[in-house]
């Protein structure tokens, strides 16, 4: 039967995204599917059932002046509407190496935040000889120099993929439900890593402080300085990676025309996203009351070096109910 | 010798029409019906089934309506109307015609 589907949806795939057109794709996949499922009924293999029912589907010119679609099947034989057709290996190729490059992008990213850490490190230990200053200096410039390196290399190699932005390009059926598969499959896993990313950002001060309020000799306050260097570039590389497969699928996607068949992935077709209506009512007035709170608390009690923990907070709220319920951001999906 | 789609496509208003006449009924069951009937000698493809619907209730011979067939599944069921009942029996004139035309001209060929 997935035969028959797929046969259908590629048949399809290539015409305007019209009501007419979705409910004759319907209609059809009813037709075949009762034929084959008395076929099988009827003692037929699966594969004769299959090759029967394809053999006997006709053909889409005849629903032309139908379905008022005469123009596209014309243009569909010739493709030159299209544009350029992506094809499943370069697809391939294009979100790994995207997710490579970013990789190489959140690397550097990270190298350039760390790069005073040799230096912090030195003043708080108090070493101060000529050789310490120079080891430190080298560090910085080291990290600077692979920080740059890692980006101008990352956006030499992306740059044989220009043409997806420039050009008028299409991917077909076939292709855009493997990009689909695939972002369908990365996107948990983005959530979780933004969701980490933040945390870090949320709890990188956390020792630096822990070791101010303790007292703490000035060696471990540089140790704590150095430490929230690290858990900021830390969250920022994995920040980095975590968007770049979802944001190359849905840069594939939005390749085909939202008005054909196979372009209508783009609005997030099939993916089971809901939206919870408490879970939305309370995003919407989320950050208003956060800021309200704020600012009640902060002139009653004048403790202003405290009570802005709660926007860190107010973030982690945000993005543990976008995931938890996949409310569908506005912007996002344009 | 299977039968030319060409010859057979201005018939398939007829040919479905009668169908409907008998009962309502929706896409795979007609297609059924027809192959039975004429024991095989004709298969109507899906296309010009659909096609043949769409068509022909944008003319307002046949209406659509939501069914379940007899196996539980839900269908869209076509019926017949009083303007494609007018229709049929014009149909039914303009082949009795033909044929009588069409028959003047067929003979066995004598070697």
């Amino acid at each position: 039967m997935n035969t028959i589907r797929n046969y259908l949806e590629s048949m399809f795939a290539k015409l305007p995204n019209t009501p007419e057109v979705i409910k004759a794709k319907c209609e059809l996949g009813q037709m075949m599917e009762d034929k084959y499922s008395e076929l099988i009924h009827n003692g037929k293999s699966e594969n004769e059932a299959v090759a029967q029912v394809i053999s006997e589907f006709g053909n889409l010119e005849e629903l032309a002046d139908a379905l008022g679609i005469r123009e596209a099947i014309q243009d569909g034989g010739t493709g030159n509407s299209a544009g350029r057709e992506v094809s499943l290996e370069e697809a391939r190729s294009y979100l790994d190496s995207r997710a490579h490059c970013s990789l190489l992008h959140g690397l550097g990213t990270f190298f350039a935040v760390l790069s005073p850490g040799w230096i912090i490190l030195s003043a708080a230990f108090g070493w101060s000889t000529r050789l310490d200053l120079t080891a430190g200096l080298l560090f910085l410039f080291t990290m600077i120099a692979a920080c740059v390196g890692l980006h101008v290399y990352a956006s030499l190699r992306m740059r044989k993929w220009a043409f997806l932005k420039t050009e008028t390009c299409s991917i077909d059926y076939g292709t855009a439900g493997m990009v689909n598969d695939v972002r369908r499959a990365s996107r948990d896993m983005a959530a979780l890593q933004r969701t980490v990313a933040v945390l870090l950002f949320c709890t990188c001060y956390v020792p630096l402080s822990l070791f101010a309020v303790a007292g703490a000799s000035s060696a471990l306050l540089g140790f704590g300085v150095v430490l929230l260097l690290f858990m900021t570039g830390l969250g920022t590389l994995i920040l980095i990676v975590s968007s770049s497969r979802e944001n190359g699928c849905r840069l594939l996607l939005g390749l085909n025309s939202p008005q054909r068949v196979d372009g209508s992935y783009y609005k997030g077709q099939g993916e089971g996203k809901y939206t919870n209506k408490a879970a939305s009512a309370i995003l919407s007035v989320l950050w208003p009351t956060a800021v309200c709170i704020y600012l009640i608390v902060s002139f009653l009690t004048f403790s202003w070096a405290v009570s802005w923990i709660i926007f860190p907070i107010t973030v982690v709220v945000d993005r543990l109910l976008k995931t938890v319920f996949r409310v569908k951001e506005g912007k996002e999906n344009e | 010798m299977g039968i030319s789609s060409d010859v057979i496509r201005g018939c398939n208003d007829t040919i479905i029409l009668c169908l409907l006449l008998e009962e309502p009924s929706y896409g795979y069951e007609i297609s059924k019906k027809i192959r039975s009937r004429t024991k095989d000698a004709y298969i109507i493809k899906e296309t010009t089934l659909y096609s043949a619907f769409t068509r022909m209730e944008k003319d307002g011979y046949i209406e659509s309506f939501p069914g379940v067939s007899e196996n539980g599944k839900r269908r869209t069921y076509y019926r017949i109307t009083d303007t494609g009942r007018m229709y049929y029996a014009e149909k039914c004139e303009e082949w009795e015609l033909t044929k009588s035309v069409v028959e003047r001209f067929i003979k066995e060929i004598q070697e």
